[in-house]
């Protein structure tokens, strides 16, 4: 049997079972938007730790991640992708706790919601939910663009058929199971992504002759690998992607601080954050190792294959399917989680908090139920026909997305003396920061976003400080004290 | 470059602020420190003890 079809067969296994954890998941009671979102905040440690990780480590961490340490080294490997994990560190401590007893104080299913009570603006929650449908849905868009691609090369169907089978499927299962189908699918993609290292690691690193001839050989023939900087990997350069993932990605991207959201008490919190943060810690040292066993095996390969083509060279058939199902599962992960937040941004923030506040519970979860499918038909629809490249959209909704959220969730739990102002401000500057530097200064992927953290910074201060100080409810409300 | 057990000293030196945050966060798992009941939550207990 050709070994592209037995990667498919395994494939589909796969994806049966996760349809199936769907199925299962949507049997428990689903009745309520809490049930929906929220899952009724009904989950332990282990589910929340890997739905946190699991959506953190999309695709890009195995191709991406992958081709830039065979090329650069070690530089590429800490500065792009080991640095996150202590950035969630930061995020766990920060946000954590606050979100949790903040959700469950105010009774809030999603972000808009703590946002608009904490602000108490409505145009804050329009702001913030109309902001998050238009630039995650490219992020969505661009996700399954990048599963389509790695079905083309892998497995014996085209870009579009990948792009049709992954959105339909992810779609569907989050239909049905709504959050609790994506924490539980996160289990199993997670389990995956880190039990493929298992394998993966010894066997490429035996192949390269050990761990010490890997490192001899990077240190010696590669020299340039070696170093902390680079032509690419500049002091401005480093200081732009620290920033970016320690107070940007990590404290500002709504797909994984929604987490928070989801956390039962504080025993599953403090048990799951340091399987969370192992967890991402595991998988950075894992690709770091295989990558720079992949550059003393085939030193020529071109960065982003590699991956393909280590598993391909060195793994038996089924267990490289096994791995290839991994590196899918680590985009699925992502993309279930995006696609039910922008679903509770229409049907939550917009549809019953906005445009029909006497909506009964079941009509907001059957229209939940249409927007989940609205967003993953446009997502799909994206995907076949994209505006520009993978880099573009990421760059693009990465840069307007984090000033949305990062300063108006500092200020839910930590800035007392933000107002309303200061959070509008700092969202419309940022954003619009975002969106003109994006546009007209090249394709970056993480100068707009940074851009748009320093006028997001400034707007935010200046509405705060030019306006009067929240009431002192507010902030009895949000601190449990004054 | 000076390599140490074959990895780059700074990158070793990375290795070991990990594996320092590593330690910090499990140890941090056996407590409240970032886990602390809120005001509320703490009158809450209180008024049900009374």
């Amino acid at each position: 049997m050709p070994t592209e079809t037995i990667y498919f067969a395994i494939l589909l296994v796969c994806l049966v079972l996760i349809l199936v954890v769907g199925y299962i998941a949507s049997r428990v009671s689903l009745k309520t938007p809490e049930d929906y979102f929220t899952g009724s905040r009904n989950f332990g440690p282990w589910l929340i730790a890997f739905t946190y990780s699991a959506t953190m480590a999309s695709g890009g961490v195995f191709i991406g991640t992958a081709g830039m340490t065979h090329g650069l080294g070690w530089s590429a490997s800490i500065w792009a992708n080991g640095i996150a994990p202590l950035g969630a560190v930061l995020a766990w401590i920060l946000l954590g706790n606050r979100l949790r007893y903040i959700s469950q104080e105010i009774g809030a299913l999603t972000l808009p919601d703590i946002m608009a009570e904490r602000y108490e603006s409505k145009s804050i929650r329009i702001f913030a939910a109309v902001g998050m449908i238009v630039f995650l849905v490219p992020f969505l868009a661009a996700q399954i663009m990048a599963a389509g691609i790695v079905a083309d090369v892998i497995y014996p169907i085209s870009y579009r058929q990948g792009v049709i089978i992954f959105g339909i499927l992810i779609t569907l299962y989050t239909v049905i199971g709504g959050v609790r189908a994506v924490i539980w699918t996160d289990l199993f993609q997670g389990a995956i992504l880190a039990g493929c290292f298992l394998v993966l690691t010894p066997l490429a690193l035996a192949r390269g002759g050990g761990l010490s001839n890997v490192l001899n050989v990077i240190n010696t023939q590669y020299p340039h690998m070696a170093t902390a900087t680079n032509g690419f990997f500049t002091p401005l350069m480093i200081a732009s992607w620290v920033l970016m993932f320690v107070f940007g990605v990590n404290l500002a991207m709504p797909h994984t601080i929604t987490r928070f959201l989801f956390i039962k008490d504080r025993a599953v919190g403090r048990k799951a954050f340091p399987v969370s943060i192992t967890f991402n810690l595991w998988v950075w040292i894992n690709i770091t190792l295989v990558s720079l066993a992949g550059k003393v095996l085939y030193p020529a390969v071109e960065g982003d294959s590699l991956l393909p083509h280590l598993v391909q060279d060195l793994m038996p058939n089924v267990l490289g399917g096994i791995v290839f199902v991994a590196l899918i599962a680590a985009m699925m992960s992502t993309v279930d989680s995006i696609l039910i937040m922008i679903s509770s941004a229409i049907s939550r923030d917009l549809f019953q908090k906005v445009f029909h506040k006497s909506a009964s519970d079941k009509a907001v979860y059957q229209f939940s139920l249409l927007a989940v499918v609205i967003v993953g038909m446009a997502s799909i629809a994206i995907a076949l026909k994209p505006p520009g490249s993978i880099l573009f959209l990421m760059s693009v909704s990465m840069g307007c997305t984090i000033p949305l959220f990062l300063y108006p969730m500092l200020g839910a739990t930590h800035f007392k003396r933000m107002n309303s102002q200061g959070a509008l401000w700092g969202m419309i500057l940022g954003v619009a920061a975002g969106v003109l530097w994006a546009l007209f200064s090249g394709w970056d992927i993480f100068v707009p976003a940074l851009v748009s953290i320093v006028f997001a910074t400034i707007g935010t201060l200046v509405g705060t400080y030019t306006a009067p100080p929240p009431k002192q409810e507010i902030i009895a409300k949000f601190w449990g004290t004054i | 470059m000076t390599a140490i057990f074959g990895f780059p000293a700074w990158v070793f030196g990375f290795f070991i602020l990990v594996a320092a945050v590593e330690v910090f966060i499990w140890w941090s798992s056996t407590n409240d420190v970032f886990w602390r009941e809120m005001p509320k939550e703490r009158n809450g207990k209180a008024a049900e003890k009374v």
